[in-house]
C-alpha cells in the first residue's frame, strides 16, 4: 500500500510538486497545440478528441493538485486505561460463507480495547451466523427486512447499540488487534466524524482479479487519500472505518437513499461541518472480487452510487469548502473515465475503416503529446513510489462498459439495488467481457482492413499501433475471465509481514 | 492449486559460476559469430569504412599524425593499423576487427548482467546481444562502434559494482574500460556524463544527507569523505580520465572545421558543431529520433518499412505502460539507469543538432539500456520471459536477413556494386567522375587502378563551390570533354538531394552533346553513363589530364 517512510516524506512531497509542475507545463503546451495549432480534419472526431483530452487533462490536473499536499496521519496510541469511551464493532454480513465471517469475528474479538462489543449484523439471516456469534460471545443482530441495504442494516444496529465509536468491517475484512490503538487517537478533535484506513485484498496472492483490483485501488489508498486528508476531504470507504456515533446521529445516521452510503455519509458529514482523517496504515485484510463479473459489478455499483449522488442529491448546495468541493468533484469525475476511453477506441477505427482522422498534422501530434504523456506517467509512477502497475491501468480503462452502463442507469434506470460482491467462488464465464471481446474483434478487423485497403504506410501503421495498444489493454479481462486464479504473480515485493507469512504457508 | 510468490519467480541473485550458463553463453557466442560472419560482406563498404582503410593502411607514425589532425581519439585507428598490417585490407579482413569486438560483447554482456542483476538477466542480455540486428550491423562495419559497445558494457558493469561494493579492483576496472571507451570514440563521453550525474547527484547527495543527519548540521569535509568511501576512488578515477582526455576533448570541441569555425564556434559561413556543415538550429526531429530507436530495436531496413515502424510510436506507450510495475525493483539499479539517462539527453540535443540523431552514436548508451531491458524481461514469470525471448529471436533473425540481403536497405550504399557495374562495362577511353568529393577514399578502395576516376567538383571541398558554374565547367571540359563516354557516380544517403546538387554537372553534359546512355539506380548510389555520339577528338583541350 504505497508506504512512504517518514524520513523520505519531505523529499517525496517536494519531488511530487516538481513533477506535478512539469507535467502541468507539458499538459498546457499540449492543450494549446490541440486548441490553436492543430488543424481539425474531421470536425466531429476533432471535437470528440478535444473533449476526451480535456477530460483526461482535468483528471490529471486534479491528481497533480491532490498530490501537491499530502498528510500522513499517525495518531498517538491512547492509554485506554485512562479513557472511558466504549466501542462497538459492526461486522456486516449478507450471505458470506461462515468460515469467512468466522475469521473476521475471531480477529475482531482480539482487537485490543477494554470496552469493546463485537456485533454480527446479519442481513441474511442465517442460523449458522447466529451460532457463530454465540460461540464467540459476540452480539448478533438481525432484522425482519432488508430495507436500506447495508446502510439500513447499520442503522438498525445503531439503534440497538450504544458504543461511543463504531468500527465498521465488511464480513471478509480481518482486522489487526491494534486497529483501535492506531485510530481512536484521531478523534481528539470533536469535529472528526470518522477515521478511515486502507483496504487491502489479501486474496490477491491467489486470485489475479483480486490482485488487479488491489493494484487498481492502490493509488486511491496512497497519494490520493493522503491528499484528500490534507484538505479535510477524506471519503469513507464503507469498511475499515471508525465512526463517532454522535456525528452519525447528528446527520440522521447512515443515509439509506444511496447504494454508496459510505460516500454519501461522508458528504453529508462534511456539509454538517464535520471532518475526517485518513490513517494510511493497513489495519485489516480483506478479500477482493474473485472474478471479472464480480469486479465489474463492484465498479458499476460504486460508479452508479457516485453518479446518483452527483445527479440527484445536490452535493454542492451547501456547507462544503472549495477544497472539499474539488476533491468530491474529482471523485465524481473518475466515473466518466469510460466515455473518454471509448472515444480513444473510436479514433483508430475511424481512420482505419473510414479514413477519417481528427487532426491534419499527425507528425506534430507526438511532439506535444509524448512529453505530456510521459511526464504524467512519471508523476503517477513516482507518486505511487513506482509501485503502480500496468494491470492497475488496464483494470481502470478496460472497465469502460461498466462505467458507461452505470452512467446510463443512473440517468435513466430504476432505483439501484445493493449487490454484495461474491466472496465464495469465482466464475469462469466470458459473459461479463462480451463488450471487450467485441471491441477487440472490431479493432483487429479494422487494423487488417486498413492495411489491406491503404497499405502499411506511416498513417495506417500509426493507427494500427493505437489499435494494438487498445487490444493489449482489453485482452487482460478476457484472460482473467477465463481463469481468474491464473498465475497471481506480483511485482510488488514489499508485502507486510503477516501477508508474507501467509504466502509462505501457501507455498 | 496455483501458488503465489512474493518476489520474482526465478532466483535472480548472483550465484557462483555456473557451468551450464557459461556453456549457454558459448553457444550464444557461436551463433552470434555465425550470424555476423555469414553476412559480413553482404553489403558494400560505405564512406566511413573506406576512410578507415585510408587512415590505417599506412605507417604507424603516419596513422598517429593523421589522427592527431582529426577529431577522433586514437585507440581504434592504432589497433586497426596493426590488424590491417597483419590481415590486409580485404573487405572481410578489415571488417573482422569490428566482428571480434561484437562477438566479445556477448560474454561481456553476460558478465555485466550477471554481476549487476543475476544469472537470468545475464543470459537474457547476452541473447539480445547475440541476435540484435543493430549490434550485428555494427559488428560488420569497419569502424569503432562495436568496440564502443564492448567498452560501454564493461564500463557500466564495473561502475555499478564499484558504487555497490567499493572494491578497488572494480574501480580499477571501471577506470580502465572507461578510459579505453573514451579513447575509442568521443560519443562515449555521454555514457560517462550519466555516470558522473549519478555519482554526484545521487550517491554523493544521499551520503551527504546521511552525514548531515548524523552530525546534525553541516558535516565537515572529513565526515563527508568518511561517509562516502567511494568518493576518493571516484575522484582519482575522474582525475585520471579527465587529465588524459582533456587534449582530445579540446580537439573535438575546438578543432578547426573544414569550412572555418570550430565545433562550438560558428564560422562566418555559419558552421558550428556541425562538422563543417550548416549551423545548428532548433527543429522538431521526431521522425529522426524515432528512426534511431527503431534502428536500435530492429536494425536497418528499407525506408518505407522504417518510417512505418517510426509511425508505430504508440507501441512505445504500451511498452512504457507495461513496464510501470517493474520500475520499483529497478530502483536498485540506479547506476545503470543513470548511465542510460544520456539517451533522452542525446535525443534533446538532436533537436538542436540533427547529426547527433544517428543510431551509431548511441551505441555506448545502448549497453546500460540493454541491461535494463534484460533485467525487466528477467523479472517476468518464466513463461512470459521465454515467450518474449523466443519472439525476440525470431523477429531479430528476420530483421537480420532483411538488413543483410534486402537491396532496399535504408542505409545500404551499393558502392561496390556501382564500381563493379562500371568495371564490367568499361571501355578503354571512358572516364569516371564521382560526387561528392569525399567519396575519394571509397573510390580508391574499390576502383581498379587502371580506371581513371576523378572527384568532382575538383575545387573546394564538400561541394561548397559547386554552384560556381564557371569553375565547374572548366573542370568538366578538361576531364570529360576529351572522352566519348563518362560515368558519373553519385553516392549519398539522400540520393534525390544529391541529384539536385549535381544538377549543374548533368546539365553540362546534356548541353555539350552528351546523352544519358544508362542510368543505374542502386541503393543510395546512382551511376549515370553520359555518351557523346558526335564525339569529336578536336574538342580535346590541351593539357587535359589531372
Amino acid at each position: 500500500m504505497y508506504v512512504i517512510a517518514p524520513e523520505r516524506r519531505a523529499t517525496y512531497l517536494r519531488t511530487c510538486r516538481v513533477l506535478a509542475t512539469l507535467s502541468g507545463i507539458a499538459a498546457i503546451a499540449y492543450l494549446l497545440w490541440l486548441l490553436f495549432v492543430a488543424r481539425p480534419d474531421n470536425t466531429a472526431l476533432f471535437l470528440m478528441l478535444l473533449t476526451a483530452e480535456t477530460f483526461s487533462l482535468a483528471q490529471a490536473a486534479g491528481f497533480w493538485y491532490t498530490i501537491w499536499d499530502q498528510k500522513w496521519t499517525e495518531p498517538d496510541v491512547p492509554d485506554f486505561s485512562r479513557t472511558t469511551e466504549t466501542v462497538d464493532v459492526f461486522i456486516t454480513v449478507y450471505g458470506e460463507p461462515v468460515e469467512i465471517v468466522c475469521k473476521t469475528l475471531e480477529a475482531a474479538m482480539r482487537i485490543r480495547h477494554p470496552r469493546l462489543s463485537v456485533w454480527l449484523l446479519d442481513d441474511g439471516p442465517s442460523t449458522d451466523i447466529r451460532a457463530l456469534a454465540n460461540i464467540h460471545g459476540a452480539g448478533y443482530l438481525t432484522r425482519p427486512d432488508r430495507r436500506g441495504a447495508k446502510a439500513g442494516n447499520m442503522n438498525e444496529a445503531l439503534k440497538r447499540t450504544n458504543g461511543d465509536y463504531v468500527l465498521i468491517l465488511d464480513a471478509d475484512h480481518v482486522p489487526e488487534p491494534e486497529f483501535l490503538e492506531k485510530t481512536l487517537g484521531g478523534f481528539q478533535d470533536d469535529k472528526v466524524a470518522f477515521v478511515q484506513t486502507p483496504q487491502y485484498y489479501q486474496n490477491r496472492l491467489t486470485n489475479r482479479v483480486s490482485a488487479g483490483a488491489h493494484e487498481q485501488q492502490g493509488l486511491f489508498y496512497g497519494p490520493i487519500l493522503r491528499g484528500k486528508n490534507a484538505r479535510g476531504a477524506v471519503f469513507s470507504c464503507g469498511t475499515n472505518v471508525v465512526f463517532r456515533r454522535s456525528a452519525l446521529a447528528a446527520v440522521g445516521n447512515m443515509p439509506e437513499d444511496s447504494i454508496t452510503e459510505d460516500l454519501r455519509v461522508s458528504l453529508i458529514l462534511s456539509q454538517a461541518g464535520y471532518t475526517a482523517l485518513y490513517v494510511p496504515t493497513v489495519l485489516a485484510y480483506g478479500m477482493g472480487p474473485l472474478d471479472v463479473g464480480g469486479y465489474f459489478s463492484q465498479q458499476a455499483r460504486w460508479a452508479r452510487g457516485g453518479l446518483e449522488i452527483l445527479f440527484k442529491r445536490h452535493p454542492y448546495f451547501r456547507g462544503i469548502t472549495p477544497g472539499q468541493a474539488i476533491q468530491y468533484s474529482l471523485g465524481f469525475l473518475y466515473w466518466f473515465t469510460g466515455f473518454a476511453y471509448a472515444t480513444y477506441l473510436v479514433l483508430p477505427v475511424a481512420y482505419l475503416v473510414f479514413g477519417l482522422r481528427p487532426v491534419q498534422v499527425p507528425n506534430q501530434y507526438p511532439v506535444f503529446f509524448v512529453p505530456y504523456f510521459v511526464l504524467t506517467l512519471v508523476t503517477l509512477g513516482y507518486a505511487s513510489d513506482f509501485r503502480m502497475t500496468y494491470r492497475a491501468v488496464w483494470f481502470t480503462l478496460a472497465s469502460f462498459p461498466a462505467f458507461i452502463a452505470a452512467f446510463a442507469s443512473s440517468i435513466f434506470g430504476r432505483t439501484a439495488r445493493f449487490v454484495v460482491t461474491s466472496k465464495e467462488r469465482s466464475s469462469r464465464s466470458l459473459r461479463p467481457v462480451r463488450v471487450q471481446i467485441i471491441t477487440i474483434v472490431v479493432l483487429v478487423l479494422s487494423a487488417v482492413y486498413g492495411m489491406v485497403r491503404e497499405g502499411t504506410g506511416p498513417s495506417v501503421m500509426n493507427n494500427v499501433a493505437f489499435a494494438l495498444g487498445h487490444v493489449l489493454i482489453l485482452q487482460g479481462f478476457v484472460r482473467y475471465a477465463r481463469n481468474p486464479e491464473g498465475d497471481a504473480w506480483l511485482a510488488d515485493e514489499d508485502l507486510p509481514e503477516s501477508i508474507g507469512e501467509l504466502a509462505k504457508e501457501r507455498g | 492449486m496455483h501458488t503465489a510468490t512474493l518476489t520474482s519467480p526465478h532466483d535472480d541473485r548472483p550465484v557462483a559460476p555456473d557451468r551450464r550458463a557459461w556453456i549457454f553463453v558459448l553457444a550464444l557466442v557461436a551463433v552470434g559469430a555465425a550470424l555476423r560472419l555469414t553476412s559480413l560482406v553482404s553489403r558494400s563498404m560505405w564512406l566511413d569504412e573506406a576512410i578507415t582503410v585510408d587512415q590505417t593502411n599506412r605507417s604507424l607514425l603516419s596513422v598517429i599524425t593523421n589522427i592527431a589532425d582529426g577529431v577522433h581519439p586514437p585507440l581504434f585507428h592504432i589497433l586497426m593499423h596493426f590488424w590491417v598490417t597483419a590481415f590486409g585490407i580485404g573487405q572481410a579482413e578489415i571488417r573482422s576487427f569490428a566482428l571480434v569486438w561484437g562477438v566479445l560483447s556477448i560474454p561481456a554482456t553476460f558478465w555485466a548482467g550477471r554481476a549487476i542483476y543475476g544469472r537470468t538477466t545475464g543470459l537474457v542480455a547476452a541473447t539480445i546481444v547475440a541476435f540484435s540486428p543493430y549490434l550485428i550491423w555494427y559488428s560488420q562495419e569497419a569502424r569503432m562502434y562495436s568496440m564502443m559497445f564492448f567498452f560501454g558494457v564493461l564500463s557500466t558493469g564495473f561502475y555499478t559494482l564499484s558504487v555497490r561494493d567499493g572494491r578497488r579492483i572494480h574501480w580499477l576496472g571501471y577506470t580502465v574500460f572507461t578510459f579505453l571507451g573514451m579513447f575509442t570514440h568521443y560519443f562515449f563521453f555521454f555514457l560517462v556524463i550519466g555516470q558522473v550525474v549519478h555519482f554526484l547527484g545521487y550517491e554523493a547527495v544521499v551520503a551527504y544527507g546521511s552525514a548531515a543527519r548524523q552530525s546534525r548540521g553541516r558535516p565537515s569535509l572529513r565526515e563527508v569523505f568518511r561517509k562516502v568511501p567511494s568518493l576518493v576512488p571516484w575522484l582519482l578515477s575522474m582525475a585520471f580520465l579527465a587529465s588524459t582526455y582533456a587534449l582530445w576533448l579540446s580537439k573535438s570541441v575546438f578543432m578547426k572545421q573544414t569550412e572555418g569555425g570550430t565545433a562550438l564556434v560558428a564560422s562566418a559561413t555559419g558552421s558550428g558543431l556541425g562538422y563543417g556543415q550548416k549551423a545548428p538550429e532548433l527543429a522538431i526531429r521526431f521522425n529522426d529520433a524515432g528512426l534511431v530507436l527503431v534502428e536500435m530495436l530492429g536494425g536497418f531496413h528499407s525506408g518505407s518499412l522504417m518510417y512505418s515502424l517510426v509511425a508505430m510510436w504508440p507501441v512505445v506507450i504500451s511498452v512504457v505502460l507495461v513496464l510501470m510495475g517493474f520500475v520499483n525493483p529497478l530502483k536498485k539499479s540506479a547506476p545503470v539507469l543513470w548511465a542510460a539517462s544520456s539517451v533522452p539527453l542525446l535525443f534533446l540535443l538532436g533537436q538542436w543538432q540533427g547529426q547527433v540523431l544517428a543510431s551509431r552514436y548511441f551505441i555506448a548508451l545502448a549497453a546500460p539500456a540493454l541491461l535494463l531491458v534484460a533485467a525487466v524481461i528477467a523479472k517476468t514469470p518464466r513463461t512470459v520471459m521465454l515467450t518474449i525471448v523466443s519472439i525476440g529471436i525470431v523477429v531479430s533473425l528476420l530483421a537480420w536477413a532483411d538488413q543483410s540481403y534486402n537491396p532496399d536497405n535504408l542505409i545500404r550504399y551499393d558502392n561496390r556494386e556501382a564500381v563493379q557495374y562500371i568495371t564490367d562495362n568499361f571501355r578503354p577511353s571512358d572516364v569516371v567522375i564521382y560526387e561528392p568529393v569525399y567519396l575519394e577514399p571509397l573510390m580508391k578502395y574499390y576502383m581498379p587502378t587502371e580506371i581513371p576516376a576523378y572527384r568532382f567538383p575538383q575545387y573546394g571541398t564538400f561541394g561548397l563551390l559547386r554552384n560556381d558554374q564557371r569553375l565547374l565547367h572548366q573542370d568538366l571540359e578538361r576531364v570529360a570533354g576529351p572522352s566519348k563516354r563518362t560515368w558519373l557516380v553519385l553516392s549519398f544517403q539522400d540520393i534525390a538531394a544529391l541529384r539536385g546538387d549535381a544538377y549543374n554537372t548533368q546539365q553540362w553534359f546534356l548541353r555539350n552533346g552528351f546523352t544519358i546512355a544508362e542510368d543505374k539506380k542502386l541503393s543510395n548510389v546512382q551511376v549515370i553513363l553520359f555518351e557523346n555520339r558526335d564525339y569529336d577528338p578536336g574538342f580535346l583541350l590541351p593539357g587535359g589530364s589531372f
